[in-house]
């Protein structure tokens, strides 16, 4: 069964009517700087943007719209407009050294904002805007990268911390997850959340507010300048767009802003990974700068080698982070013992056999009664207390509800020490590596000097078996490729 | 369709009008084969929104945006104007078309919907087009056209005949028969598609394959798996334009799927009918309630009746409410309230095997939730 814990948290969050905690620490980087933007797109119509309302953490949003985005110059003066208040978050981040973080509402914002970058940051006309694409590019580029700090979605950065009683799809929408973490007193959450879904929380607004208020007056604009309008007529009109926009978009602002606060005023530890992942993020904003600066095009598609190190990247990226929560977070070193990610269980027999001068093998028993374990021959785990420790799994046995896994200790013998007998001790994967990428990027550009097969016009090369026939240990050898 | 069978249809729609399904209401059928209450709507002709305001008193809402039918109706026009000059082109650009591959038929301009002729003969008589040029490209005649733009064909799915209208068929002149292509307004950015739109649209592609089966079989095709592989291409938009792109797709799963959910019970209009009251009709909320339905987390995508299901779905304690994983979990459970029992060790004990292992699942990640946190 996968996510238990949050599967019995969300039974509880129901039951009570109140969204639960599902995380012992603060896994996001709150910047005090943090820009809030929450574009609308109009429907139908996904590059472009109709209203926008854009603010700092903590301070009121600034909005603008434009009556038809469909029109390229209105909607390229809105581009404008929002440029100005981009590059200048920049271009103060950079001079601090620090980097930028944009929070939107919810996904469908953050890739309405990757939409946009694609579309704007090759623009020909039009440098300001090519700029402001170009920069948002940086946001929506990190989006994908696990511990990501650039591009943040509040209805992401709540789900991380808390557990609703509703489905993980109606977590997307900002307002019902609000709902369920503050619940309003003496009303039905269940009612409450069901009014709340009603008011658009995403990139768009609601068809059926289209239809009976948005169109007409779009209509009435357009219609307007066809006949050329006096400009007060038609800025007039122009307002009435505006103002039934911004009735809508301000929700969304003060939602995305709403949920800022909960989370500071959670007053967790922040997560100890997370001043790795801010140095990571700096790093990464200084080199996209830098770059930009130097005038390397931001490629559409990446070609096949740039490919295969992002998607390097984003792996390791991954795996850091779920190392970081398992050792770090409480809840997260919970879900990993009941997935068997993480061996409990008892020393048994722990042995120190004299090899020869100063050479010592180390070998204990683990004896864990849990339900389900992910644990196999050769895998190397490392003692959560003190990572230097570890060991590699020789055999594991199972009679019942009891699991015997032995161990020899491949490192930390001596620094560590051998675990003692009757010890309740958790192995489980190593600590996060976050030096691990440099030392896979060297490995692969030396690998990917010579394109393999699939990407060069080589062919597929014959099945000649290997001089010498094959290795003894095929296994050994394949895990050597690593 | 006969017309005692329209009047059996009709008895049971009551007094709710008649809507053609069409690819897009059986593509909704394939996604939830297990709701009963959604075939049998689509069976007898009812929209899901329809049901929603008139049965269930629910209030009325917009499926699409009036911007949206804007932009997907332009996108449409533009891809049929000038001959669908556009189409013709990105095929030629794909290499699926040569240059002399540039016979094209728009049904629709042949047989325009006028003020003064009834709507169920243009259909006909498009129908009727669509089925010689068919049987045209079937006999491998050279003039076939190598694109069809909105034909109309009539296939029987869960028992009855519908009229279908893929948005276009392909063939260059060497293949042996057409091949459906969906036409949709959703920008493509190739990997960063929305995938459950992909998703829908290949789904509803998939209904063009088992329609062009269906009428190959009626052909006297004997391998009509052959004849029309479950293949079909979605047209997209470039982002920010109103040029298309193509997208060549597998349709073996959903056409599968697709299959099997038609074959589900009921699969005809007598097999529902024995499912009801003699007599009673669909207009009525406790018939309309007493026929099974499954909510699932993605209904509310497609369906109208969403919102309806998921309040039945609450009163009753339906894990589903949780979500899909929650629905599967608990499922020997059966009601959240016997889960958190289970959870807690309160309440009657375990009464199956299913439910002692649930338990103790439940009880475990109790004790560590609550150790964690």
């Amino acid at each position: 069964m996968a996510g238990e814990i949050d599967l019995v948290a969300r039974l509880l969050a129901f039951e009570s009517g109140k969204a639960l905690r599902v995380a012992s620490h603060l896994h996001v980087s709150l910047q005090p700087h943090a820009l809030v933007v929450c574009p609308l797109a109009m429907a139908g119509e996904d590059t472009t943007i109709h209203t926008v309302a854009i603010g700092h953490v903590g301070k009121p949003p600034e909005f603008r719209s434009v009556p038809d985005p469909r029109f390229r110059e209105d909607e390229y003066g809105l581009f404008t407009w929002l440029a100005d208040r981009i590059v200048a978050y920049f271009d103060g981040c950079r001079s601090r050294g620090d980097f930028p973080q944009i929070w939107v509402s919810s996904s469908p914002a953050a890739a309405l904002l990757d939409i946009l970058a694609d579309r704007l940051r090759y623009n020909r006309d039009d440098l300001v805007v090519k700029r402001f694409g170009e920069l948002l590019s940086y946001a929506t580029e990190r989006f994908p990268v696990a511990g990501q700090q650039a591009l943040m979605t509040a209805t992401g950065a709540l789900r991380q911390h808390f557990a609703t009683g509703q489905q993980e799809a109606e977590d997307e929408h900002l307002g019902t997850v609000l709902v369920w973490i503050e619940p309003p007193a003496g009303r039905n959450v269940l009612a409450e959340v069901a009014a709340t879904e009603l008011i658009p929380m995403g990139a768009k607004t609601d068809p059926t507010f289209d239809r009976q208020v948005l169109d007409p007056l779009v209509r009435d604009y357009n219609q307007a300048r066809r006949k050329n309008a006096d400009p007060k007529a038609l800025a007039r009109r122009a307002q009435a767009v505006h103002d039934v926009l911004v009735n809508v978009v301000r929700p969304v602002y003060e939602g995305t802003q709403r949920a800022i606060r909960i989370l500071g005023r959670l007053n967790l530890p922040p997560l100890p990974a997370l001043a790795a992942l801010d140095e990571r993020e700096r790093d990464e904003f200084q080199n996209f700068m830098q770059s930009r600066d130097a005038g390397f095009h931001l490629p559409l598609k990446d070609k096949p080698k740039p490919a295969a190190f992002k998607l390097a990247d984003r792996e390791d990226a991954m795996d850091n982070m779920e190392s970081a929560v398992l050792h770090e977070d409480r809840l997260g070193r919970a879900r990993a013992r009941l997935a068997g990610d993480v061996l409990r269980g008892t020393v048994r027999n722990p042995r120190k056999v004299h090899l020869g001068p100063w050479r010592f093998e180390y070998s204990l028993e683990v004896v864990s009664q849990q339900r389900v374990l992910r644990v196999r021959r050769r895998d190397e785990l490392s003692l959560l207390l003190d990572t230097r420790l570890k060991a590699v799994v020789t055999d594991i046995q199972r009679h019942g509800r009891t699991t015997t896994v032995s161990l020899r200790l491949s490192s930390g013998g001596r620094a560590v020490g051998l675990p003692h007998a009757g010890e309740v001790i958790e192995l489980g994967p190593g600590a996060p590596d976050w030096l691990g990428i440099i030392r896979t990027r060297v490995q692969m550009a030396e690998r990917l000097n010579n394109p393999p097969w699939t990407h060069s016009d080589s062919g597929i090369p014959s099945c000649k078996p290997q001089d010498g026939g094959a290795p003894r240990d095929l296994l050994g050898v394949l895990e050597g490729l690593r | 369709m006969n017309s005692s069978v329209d009047g059996r249809l009709a008895r049971l729609r009551g007094s709710l009008p008649v809507d053609e399904p069409g690819a897009r209401g059986f593509e909704r059928v394939a996604r939830n084969p297990d709701c009963t209450r959604l075939r049998a709507l689509t069976i007898v002709g009812i929209d899901s929104a329809t049901a929603a305001v008139q049965v269930y008193g629910e209030p009325a809402r917009e499926g699409q945006s009036p911007f949206a039918i804007a932009i997907g109706n332009r996108f449409d026009r533009a891809m049929a104007e000038n001959g669908a000059a556009e189409l013709l082109e990105l095929y030629r650009t794909a290499g699926r078309l040569t240059t002399e591959e540039c016979k094209v038929v728009i049904v629709p301009d042949m047989v325009p919907i006028g003020s003064r002729r009834d709507l169920k003969h243009v259909m006909a008589v498009r129908q009727t087009i669509t089925q010689k040029l068919l049987e045209q490209k079937l006999r491998r005649d050279p003039k076939a056209p190598n694109i069809i733009v909105k034909p109309r064909v009539l296939v029987t799915l869960l028992g009855l005949d519908h009229g279908i209208e893929p948005d276009v068929l392909v063939a260059s002149d060497s293949d042996a028969f057409y091949r459906p292509v969906e036409i949709k307004s959703y920008p493509d950015r190739a990997g960063k598609t929305e995938s459950a739109d992909i998703r829908s649209a290949s789904r509803q592609a998939a209904v063009g394959v088992v329609a062009l089966r269906n009428i190959a079989c009626r052909m006297g095709v004997r391998d009509v798996a052959a004849l029309v592989p479950a293949l079909g291409d979605l047209v997209l938009r470039i982002p920010g334009a109103l040029k298309p792109t193509l997208r060549p797709m597998t349709l073996k799963g959903e056409v599968d799927s697709l299959e099997r959910a038609i074959q589900e019970a009921p699969s005809n209009l007598e097999e529902l009918e024995e499912m009801l009251p003699a007599g009673s009709a669909l207009d009525d909320p406790l018939v309309l309630e007493s026929i099974p339905n499954s909510y699932r987390s993605s209904c509310r995508e497609y369906c109208a009746l969403a919102q309806h299901c998921k309040q039945a779905a609450v009163a009753n304690g339906d894990p589903v409410v949780l979500g899909d994983v929650a629905r599967e979990t608990l499922a020997a459970a059966g009601s959240i309230s016997r889960a958190l029992d289970l959870a807690r060790g309160t309440g009657a004990p375990p009464r199956t095997p299913a439910e002692q292992a649930l338990a103790e699942q439940l009880r475990e990640a109790m004790n560590e939730y609550r150790e964690a946190v």
